[in-house]
């Protein structure tokens, strides 16, 4: 394998690392995104429901009390005294986006009675915004979640047909029989209906505490797996880049060796033999012949020497001879 | 050891003197001392040959 091969072997290794660092982040943080979203549109929009259920039901709590009160106070003053003077009172009642004038303590039974169209209306808007949320819930829970709001759901049928029947009394005037109703079925039921809400609102509360506590664990595992993945690449790299540079620097220092010794007239018994098969053994390969050329020359150069004496010789014998 | 190496060695003296010894040792990688030495291997032997024989071509 050339210098060039190992080299884009070592960066392909490091980037497929990298690539898997990053392919695992990017899976950790989609399950994150994911786990949040589920958690957004489930559980919180689940306790977004049951706000909304309870709120609805204090406003439909508020106007049956409100409206109890006022055509009670009403009668009985115009019974005893015959005044129609009264207490007034005026709120703006907001429910399901739509704005109610609640001036429901009029000045007199008449106008108390006129009013009951207003008390009318915002009763039934918070019935069907008090039903519209438990039907959002109910589509949208499951589990634990579902059972308890399925329970919730059939205590409101239950003060559902209690306040009907009450407030259908109040709109006819008839406030004994309001007061029976209000008492004996009203009341329980609706004391039922607040204890499956409580129960519901526990459940979405340690639900949404447990999806939290899996949240924060989930992350600080994956937290740490990132330092240990992180850890291991940053080693690996390093590795991989120590035996890259060790495996050419060694062999080039020792090809440097070689060639000063070469510089110096060093060559025999030098014999290179770099490990590998890559540029810098095919370079000391070249070197061995290179030496073994000088070694040829060195001994021809001795034989030559070797010859001087013999053929000194030989010439002064034919400068006596021509004498 | 090395005896046939060394015939190689007078065949490039023959064919082209100091020069073709020079190739042949550069070649194998082994000098005229070092083939005295080396054992006359297959291996060596088909070194050598294909080395005079491209010396002598040249």
């Amino acid at each position: 394998m050339n210098i060039k091969t190992k080299m884009i072997a070592g960066v392909a290794v490091i980037t497929v690392l990298l690539l898997g660092f990053l392919m695992y982040l990017r899976s950790y943080t989609n399950g994150t995104v994911n786990d949040l979203e589920g958690m957004r549109d489930q559980e919180l929009a689940l306790a977004n429901a049951a706000w909304s259920v309870r709120y609805y039901d204090q406003i439909r709590n508020s106007v049956l009390a409100e409206g109890l009160q006022a055509i009670t106070f009403h009668s009985k003053l115009n019974s005893e005294t015959g005044t129609t003077e009264g207490n007034e009172s005026s709120e703006t009642v907001i429910v399901d986006g739509q704005e109610f004038e609640s001036t429901v303590m009029s000045e007199s039974v008449s106008e108390a009675v006129d009013q009951r169209g207003d008390l009318s209306a915002i009763y039934e808007s918070s019935n069907q915004a008090l039903r519209k949320a438990i039907s959002f819930g109910l589509a949208n829970s499951s589990g634990s979640a579902l059972g308890h709001l399925e329970h919730v759901k059939a205590t409101e049928d239950k003060v559902l047909a209690a306040s009907t029947k009450l407030i259908g009394l109040l709109l006819t005037g008839q406030i004994a029989e309001s007061e029976q109703v209000l008492i004996n079925e009203y009341k329980p039921t609706r004391d039922e209906f607040l204890q499956a809400t409580d129960v519901f609102f526990q459940n979405q509360e340690s639900s949404i505490q447990q999806s939290i506590a899996n949240k924060i664990s989930n992350t600080e595992n994956a937290r740490n797996t990132s330092m240990v993945i992180l850890g291991t690449l940053i080693l690996a790299i390093g590795g991989i880049a120590t035996i890259l540079a060790q495996n050419i620097a060694t062999r080039v220092q020792q090809l440097t060796a070689i060639s000063n010794r070469i510089s110096e007239g060093e060559i025999d018994g030098l014999n290179i033999n770099l490990s590998g098969k890559d540029e810098i053994s095919q370079l000391g390969e070249s070197m061995n012949g290179v030496v073994a050329a000088f070694e040829v020359l060195y001994q021809q150069a001795e034989a030559v020497m070797a010859q001087g004496p013999a053929l000194q010789e030989v010439a002064a014998a034919e400068r006596n001879d021509e004498q | 050891m090395g005896a046939k190496l060394l015939e190689f060695y007078q065949q490039a003296q023959e064919s082209a003197g100091l020069q073709g010894r020079i190739k042949l040792a550069m070649i194998t990688k082994l000098s005229q001392e070092k083939a005295k030495e080396a054992a006359d291997s297959p291996k060596n032997i088909q070194l050598f040959a294909d080395a005079v024989k491209k010396i002598q071509a040249e």
